[in-house]
């Protein structure tokens, strides 16, 4: 019987031109914003690796030189694009793409492609993502909203209900015809693009993660349906609930996490990076008192007392305690802004409860890898290597440099440093990831669930 | 004029009709508030600059104070883009380009794109200010007043008795249509007050400016709404294909221009960092004369001072970092070009995207686009430039630490006056306005057809 009510109405659907329009127009969009995001996505990575090849050459041809030069003459982190990023670029656009590293400092992420964009980048990307998250609900109320309004105001739904149909028959009939044609809509789109990209357990839970949600859109353009009389009410109230949770309530919401959770700015951490150096000293200090602490237990450790008469040079080992310094201060600032922007994020999924699409950005963003947890990720793998090479450096300086006060002008031979590793990024497995997203997913699930309650309580109102 | 009365009375006793103008204005406010608070932190962040300048100066002389070289080494000079009367009411680009960064007199362009880590997650999301409230619900409250200036005669069974009266049909819908338009702008007009008022704008030519965008904004909604009611088609189909068409202009094809932007631009950026990088690190391993000759040949007046061969020395060292500026020069400059491409590419876009062109016309006043970002970029470098002025002299004529006057070190300030809309974009909001108004008209027609 279910089945029958599912034929009737994605046949009575499919009659309509408007319908048959939108749904091309809308199924173009979003190969459109597969291709073009799947090209861009392969142009940013091989360039990025093009990059990233060209500085580890660079490093190699470096020639004999002071460690601290090198030191100085530093590295790049290239960020790679994430290979689901074609699907939903996320924050991606927004974050910077490199990061130099050097000595002495973490320097800021650089070349967004926001940075670089006019304000059209406040209008957003066409991806797919946007595509499914945005406007398909919107597809998907249209196509809804007068499935039981509209039957009530032609009056074949008082005959459907005189002939002994059970309104939970006819609700749910209806609700599976959208999400019939959803799936024969969507499916045909999205596998090929996930088997282009070769399908795994994060393309599954993405495909799975859609599913439910434009489930529980369609559970709502139902239930939206059935709760009017009149069919051009039915669809004002959607089209307010479209403007007010998927339009509104995300940037009122970001606005909001934003103000309770603030970042601070760089400037400000400039600023008290200064005064906890003058107050700790920094990566040339050698005056303080750790560093003269680390030159006694190191002359008591060789019987030495003069550090003239180290076997190893003190000005490299001091500069690794330098930079020890610095980068714990440094580690401090990001430790905050990440809380920061993890309490943000968490409020944003708080806002899930009104608007389901926040929730789908969670989950979309964070399966995809391109959410800002992995960025956080990307910045503390490159300062990981920064930390790595500077302190093979400084080792270079405590071994093979001799000690004099100012022992600038030494060399050491750059057979030292040209088997550095270069940085590679490591993708984290999911299991390995913040588990915000299964907060998302499971917050849909009860979303869907209320909506099929919601749905399954229905009774006919006597009008 | 009696049928204007009944209209308006009809209008005003819809329920949903104070509602909707009342939403609007509530949110128009809340996001002036929102706007007014970011701006507040931002100075309250710019008002650190005095405090620090006068701790960074007391501690760096006393612990270098044999060095001065090693001092101006560490030396920061927090920079500000202080904003307009008009930046509270968009946001523009301020939050993905730093509005305070700490210049330093080392080698200007790793720190000209200096960023911010910021919140991309409201950067993605979209700033909620009074520019998103305009360029985005304006249009809609226009729609969900206007969609149905034909079909609710239908819908409501009025339409016998309005074609038995001797005014056109035609006549009465343009009326209402007016008197809608009209009322829509009316709540624009006002939450533009309300939020003159919350920021003290002052009341100058630009608000008045302002006002006229908006008035344009609104005719060009409600002149598209008629154009889709001289379809005579129902009421649910009016307002799916206004909603499309608002989807399209606001959402679908902004976004769609900027992945095309995006997606042709070469990114110079990256690789001219990389070069002067190699540039400065070369300068090592070079003769100090070969360093110091396109040094000398910019600043010819500080040739006589003499550079060891064999020993580092501060003139050479300060000397190296400007090099490795010039020799990127016209990278940079390409790299600039490339930013103004895409701000001409934006403007052309804009005159044929009304959402667009107000979202731009804003972003001017407030000095939040990209044109203000390009200023505030070479502001930066001539303050650069200013500073080099001020410590070369110590520098190179090897002064004591104690010579300098850090407390007279020159500020940096970028203020950037409202901007008024640019004509070439409106007069596309004019012409696409114009247009649909005519096609209305010419469609209207059909009303009186039986």
């Amino acid at each position: 019987m279910i089945w029958t009510v599912a034929r009737q109405e994605l046949l009575r659907a499919w009659r309509k031109r408007t319908f048959r329009v939108v749904l091309a127009l809308v199924t173009l969009l979003l190969l459109s914003a597969f291709t073009l995001e799947l090209l861009r996505q392969r142009g940013e990575r091989q360039q990025r690796e093009q990059l990233q090849a060209q500085v580890s050459e660079e490093w190699k041809q470096q020639p004999d030189r002071h460690p601290h030069r090198m030191a100085h003459y530093g590295s790049f982190a290239f960020r790679p694009p994430s290979a689901l990023g074609f699907l939903d670029p996320g924050i991606e656009p927004f974050t910077g793409s490199s990061v130099y590293l050097e000595a002495h400092k973490r320097n800021p992420p650089n070349f967004s492609a926001a940075a670089e964009s006019s304000e059209l980048v406040r209008f957003g990307r066409l991806s797919a993502a946007f595509v499914l998250q945005l406007l398909l609900p919107l597809l998907i109320f249209c196509m809804t909203f007068d499935s039981i309004a509209g039957e009530r105001e032609s009056g074949t739904w008082a005959l459907a209900l005189a002939q002994g149909t059970a309104v939970r028959t006819l609700v749910f009939g209806k609700l599976l015809a959208a999400l019939l044609a959803l799936a024969l809509w969507v499916l045909p789109v999205l596998v090929p693009a996930f088997l282009l990209q070769g399908f795994d357990v994060r393309s599954a839970i993405l495909l799975l993660g859609y599913a439910l949600y434009l489930s529980v859109c369609a559970c709502i353009g139902v239930l939206v349906s059935a709760l009017h009389t009149r069919s051009h009410a039915a669809l004002a109230s959607l089209l307010c609930v479209w403007v007010a949770c998927w339009v509104v309530l995300p940037r009122v919401a970001g606005e909001l996490a934003v103000r309770a959770h603030p970042v601070p700015a760089r400037s400000s951490m400039e600023a008290e990076l200064a005064h906890a150096s003058h107050a700790k000293g920094n990566g040339h200090g050698r005056n303080s008192p750790e560093a003269i602490a680390l030159t006694n237990s190191t002359l008591a450790r060789y019987g030495a007392a003069r550090v003239e008469d180290l076997p190893v040079n003190m000005n490299g080992m001091l500069s690794q305690l330098g930079e020890q310094h610095t980068s714990a201060l440094y580690d401090d600032y990001y430790k905050r802004v990440y809380t920061q922007q993890r309490a943000q994020s968490a409020t944003l999924l708080r806002w899930g409860a009104l608007s389901p699409v926040l929730l789908m950005r969670t989950l979309s963003m964070a399966v995809a890898g391109s959410d800002s947890d992995r960025y956080a990720d990307f910045l503390e793998q490159a300062e990981a290597h920064r930390f790595g090479f500077i302190k093979e450096l400084n080792d270079v300086h405590a071994k093979h440099l001799r000690y004099e006060a100012h022992d600038n002008l030494q060399r050491a031979s750059s057979a030292n440093w040209q088997g550095f590793a270069p940085f590679v990024y490591r993708v984290p497995a999911l299991h390995e990831q913040p588990t915000s997203w299964h907060h998302a997913f499971v917050a849909l699930s009860a979303w869907f669930a209320l909506a099929l309650i919601g749905l399954a309580t229905r009774r006919e109102v006597r009008s | 004029m009696r049928l204007a009365r009944l209209e308006l009375l009809q209008l005003l006793r819809t329920r949903s009709v104070p509602a909707l103008l009342a939403l609007f204005v509530t949110l128009s406010v809340l996001a002036v508030f929102a706007g007014n608070e970011r701006v507040a932190q931002e100075r309250a962040v710019m008002a650190e600059r005095e405090p620090f300048l006068e701790e960074q100066a007391a501690h760096l002389t006393q612990k270098h104070a044999r060095d001065l070289g090693l001092l101006l080494y560490y030396f920061a000079l927090p920079t500000e883009h202080v904003p307009n009367a008009w930046t509270p009411l968009a946001t523009g680009l301020r939050d993905v380009h730093p509005f305070s960064q700490h210049l330093r007199l080392l080698s200007l362009t790793p720190q000209t794109y200096a960023s911010e880590l910021g919140s991309p997650l409201r950067q993605l999301a979209g700033s909620f200010d009074y520019a998103f409230v305009v360029t985005f619900l304006l249009p809609l409250l226009v729609i969900a007043l206007c969609f149905d200036v034909a079909s609710r005669d239908e819908a409501l069974g009025t339409a016998l008795l309005l074609r038995s009266q001797a005014t056109p049909r035609r006549h009465v819908i343009a009326l209402r249509l007016a008197m809608r338009a009209g009322l829509a702008f009316a709540a624009a007009a006002s939450s533009f007050a309300l939020a003159i008022a919350i920021t003290r704008l002052p009341l100058d030519l630009r608000a008045l400016a302002w006002l006229g965008v908006l008035a344009l904004y609104a005719a060009f909604w409600a002149s598209l709404c008629g154009v889709i009611a001289a379809f005579k088609q129902s009421s649910q189909w009016s307002a799916l294909i206004a909603i499309g068409t608002w989807m399209a202009l606001c959402i679908v094809l902004p976004a769609a221009a900027n992945g095309w932007l995006d997606g042709t631009r070469t990114q110079g950026g990256i690789a001219l960092t990389l070069r002067q990088r190699e540039i400065l690190n070369a300068g090592w391993d070079k003769p100090k004369p070969i360093t110091m000759e396109p040094f000398l040949r910019r600043r010819p007046e500080w040739a006589s001072t003499p550079i060891p061969e064999h020993a580092f020395s501060w003139p050479w060292y300060y000397a190296m970092q400007e090099v490795a500026d010039l020799a990127v020069e016209d990278e940079l400059a390409a790299h600039r070009a490339e930013a103004e491409r895409a701000e001409r590419w934006t403007s052309r876009i804009a005159s044929l995207l009304p959402p667009l062109a107000v979202q731009r016309a804003l972003t001017r006043l407030a000095a939040t686009d990209l044109e203000a970002r390009l200023a505030q970029q070479d502001s930066v470098a001539r303050h650069h430039e200013r500073m080099k002025e001020f410590f070369y002299p110590a520098i190179y004529n090897d002064r004591k630490v104690a010579e300098v006057p850090f407390a007279d070190v020159p500020r940096h300030s970028f203020t950037r006056e409202p901007g008024a809309p640019r004509a070439d974009e409106l007069v596309g909001l004019l012409a696409l306005s114009l247009f649909s108004a005519f096609a209305a008209a010419a469609l209207a027609r059909r009303f009186d057809l039986a």
